[in-house]
């Protein structure tokens, strides 16, 4: 009896977790954009929507999955060099525990360590082109 | 740093990874390549934070080119492999990782003391250009025929673009977007 409970307990919480983790990435990218003050962080978090929206054309893979993982990796990179990216890592690492499929992990965790390195080159031809001015 | 060590280490992990997907199929490769990448994140993000290891601090020092992020070779070689596997089909996919193990290892091994550099890009020369798709092509048609010769050409062209992202990183991406449009539907 106490068995069946604690494991309807814990179905019921993981549900609940997997239910509200998109509102809770995403707070969590507002506050990495706000807080953070390195470079490219808002260019490499909309490269990052793009490629996982892209990810999810290719392989017709459960999006929120698979943005469900490249988003703490992206945010880890981009708090690369920090303690802060161990917890960032760890996080993301629980979160692979719900990948669909090895796959969809595969692609979560490339797109979201490549993310940043796309962003940096972006911003930077962007600078470079004159759009923008340098800081 | 030595260059020569780099790409063959380069060429060689690229044919690792194939013989992995044939010898203990592509879920499992994936898993593996999965596992290494976040360890080489790992090591790379506590070396930047001043943690030292002889054996490692070593080995760096032969293969590196002196980067920010240390090892930053080998996770977007890793990453690229993984983004690839992870999103097209797998013959393609060892098409694709035999091009971007053995055509960025050779151009950079032929073309790196060449004096004919590329109108559209300085740092690029026409030895390494042609280095890329003529060895690239071989196990390329090898994998997938003809269309195998037109992905090395096209990816060798595509890496000679001055766009300041990693040659690894360019490759991956472009190949699993021309995938996407060759394939449809993958």
């Amino acid at each position: 009896m106490l068995t069946e409970n604690l494991t309807q307990l814990v179905t019921i919480s993981s549900n609940i977790i997997n239910q509200n983790l998109p509102i809770i990435l995403l707070l969590l990218t507002i506050a990495a954009l706000i807080f953070s003050k390195r470079r490219g962080t808002l260019t490499a978090t909309l490269a990052l929507l793009v490629s996982a929206y892209l990810a999810t054309l290719l392989l017709n893979l459960n999006w929120l999955a698979t943005f469900e993982i490249a988003l703490p990796f992206s945010i880890a990179m981009i708090f690369f060099a920090s303690q802060t990216f161990y917890l960032l890592l760890i996080t993301s690492i629980i979160i692979m525990i719900s990948a669909s499929s090895i796959q969809t992990l595969g692609a979560g965790v490339s797109i979201g360590i490549i993310t940043p390195f796309v962003g940096e080159t972006l911003i930077n031809k962007i600078r470079e082109l004159g759009w923008i001015l340098n800081e | 740093m030595n260059e020569n060590l780099r790409q063959l280490i380069h060429i060689f992990i690229g044919i690792i990874v194939i013989s992995m997907v044939y010898l203990i199929g592509v879920e499992n490769t994936l898993g593996t390549l999965i596992f290494l990448l976040i360890i080489g994140v790992l090591f790379s993000n506590a070396k930047t934070l001043g943690f030292k290891n002889p054996l490692i601090d070593r080995v760096l020092e032969q293969v590196e080119r002196g980067v920010k992020i240390p090892g930053k070779g080998a996770i977007t070689l890793f990453a690229g492999m993984t983004l690839i596997l992870s999103l097209t089909p797998p013959l393609y996919a060892i098409t694709l990782i035999s091009i971007l193990a053995v055509g960025d290892g050779f151009s950079t091994l032929m073309g790196k003391n060449a004096e004919l550099t590329l109108p559209w890009n300085e740092h690029k020369t026409w030895r390494g250009l042609t280095s890329f798709i003529a060895f690239s092509s071989i196990p390329a048609f090898s994998f997938l025929g003809f269309k195998g010769i037109a992905y090395a050409f096209v990816l060798g062209l595509i890496e000679t673009i001055d766009l300041d992202l990693d040659d690894n990183l360019l490759i991956s991406i472009s190949a699993v977007i021309i995938t996407y449009l060759v394939v449809k539907k993958i």
